[in-house]
This record gives structure tokens, C-alpha cells and sequence, in this order.
């Protein structure tokens, strides 16, 4: 194979991956049944429900920022 | 001839990865249990390998369809059936009693069995060989890189 062919399917192989790896990561972030892909610890991640703020020791809802 | 061939093999191809890839991304947490049946990936990256192996598929499939970058694509899904089916091979051969979860939804939906068995290895090798047919052909018809070429011209 030549070198340019080599170089230009290196390329589009690398173009195809980022691309799916974009949309993915965007479709995934956007959808409310978005998969949780970083677990912080002691945080439940039960599927697609987010995690539930208390206040400490009251069992009360956070107030909620911003 | 061969360029004739090289677009069915796409619009097979393409097809198939494309619908199954959709059917995947409709619903990862299935894909995330199927995947942990396997007991082959660490379960650190289970979650992402879900979300992202479904939209390669999905882009993949749809490149190959439309007849763009379509050796590069067809690299691609060689290497990843070859993965598939040394995962189907390796449950095989450990003798663990799996869903293949190639088709995702779909294979429920319309009733047909999807289990990681020989005729899902045999389905693999039959699309490897297809994949090795649209790499190698020297011209594909009815692709859009060729129309786009003829146009620039």
C-alpha cells in the first residue's frame, strides 16, 4: 500500500472514531436516560435517577443553588 | 462487476449495523448487562464501551451505506466483528450460557434468537468476508466519495 493511501485511511479511521466518540458522548450527556459514566464514591448511581441531596443527619432536601 | 458486488455488500452491511446500532443506543442499560454476561471487560469500562460502541456502529453503518470513506469504514467493522466474535468464541468455549446482544431490542421485537452460539460466529465470519470484499474492491458503485470525486473534476 503507499504511503499516502496509508496516511489518508489512518486519517479517516481516526476522523470516524473521534466522530462517534463526540456524538456519543454528546447524545449521551443530553439524554435524560444518559448512562452515568464516572461513579464518585459513596454516590448511588442507580440507572438514570440522580443522586437525591439531603442535608446531613436531617433526612430534609438541600435547598436547592443557583 | 466486482464494483457491483462492493455495493451490495455495503447496502448489507450498512444496513445492518446501522439498525442494530440504533437498537443499541435506544437502550444502553441492556447493552451494559449483556456486556457484563460476557465477564471479559473490566467493569471500569463497561459503561463507556455501552455508550460509544453503539454510535460507531451507527456511524460506521451509515458511512458504508452512503458510500462514504467506505474502505476505511469497512476497516473498521472488520476489526470489530473480529472482537465480536472472539468474545462469542471465548463464552463458547468457557461454556457461559449468554445473550449474543448483537441486535439489541430488535432481536425481542421481532421474535428472532440472538444467542452467542456457532451460527453468531458464522454470521461474523460471513460479514468479515463481505467487509475484506468492499475494502479490496478497487471501485464501488453508487458511492457518494465517487460522485464527489466525478464532480470535482
Amino acid at each position: 500500500m503507499p504511503l499516502d493511501t496509508m496516511k489518508k485511511t489512518i486519517a479517516e479511521i481516526l476522523f470516524i472514531l473521534l466522530l462517534a466518540l463526540f456524538i456519543s458522548l454528546m447524545y449521551n450527556t443530553a439524554s435524560p436516560t444518559g448512562v452515568k459514566l464516572i461513579k464518585k464514591s459513596g454516590q448511588k448511581t442507580a440507572a438514570g435517577h440522580p443522586p437525591t441531596h439531603r442535608l446531613l443527619g436531617t433526612g430534609r432536601p438541600a435547598p436547592l443553588r443557583g | 462487476m466486482a464494483s457491483v458486488v462492493s455495493f451490495f455488500f455495503r447496502v448489507i452491511m450498512g444496513g445492518i449495523f446501522l439498525v442494530s446500532g440504533l437498537a443499541k443506543i435506544s437502550d444502553p442499560y441492556r447493552f451494559i448487562l449483556t456486556m457484563r454476561e460476557f465477564r471479559l471487560f473490566p467493569e471500569v469500562i463497561v459503561p463507556f464501551t455501552a455508550v460509544y460502541l453503539p454510535w460507531l456502529e451507527f456511524v460506521v453503518g451509515l458511512f458504508i451505506l452512503l458510500g462514504l470513506m467506505h474502505r476505511s469504514s469497512a476497516l473498521i467493522l472488520l476489526c470489530l466483528n473480529m472482537i465480536f466474535t472472539a468474545a462469542i468464541v471465548s463464552v463458547m468455549v468457557r461454556g457461559i450460557d449468554v445473550d449474543c446482544g448483537c441486535f439489541g431490542l430488535l432481536a425481542d421485537m421481532l421474535g428472532m434468537p440472538d444467542m452467542a452460539d456457532y451460527k453468531a460466529v458464522v454470521r461474523n465470519i460471513v460479514f468479515i468476508l463481505m467487509n475484506v470484499q468492499i475494502m479490496t474492491a478497487r471501485k464501488s458503485a453508487l458511492s457518494l466519495e465517487g460522485y464527489l470525486r466525478r464532480k470535482a473534476r
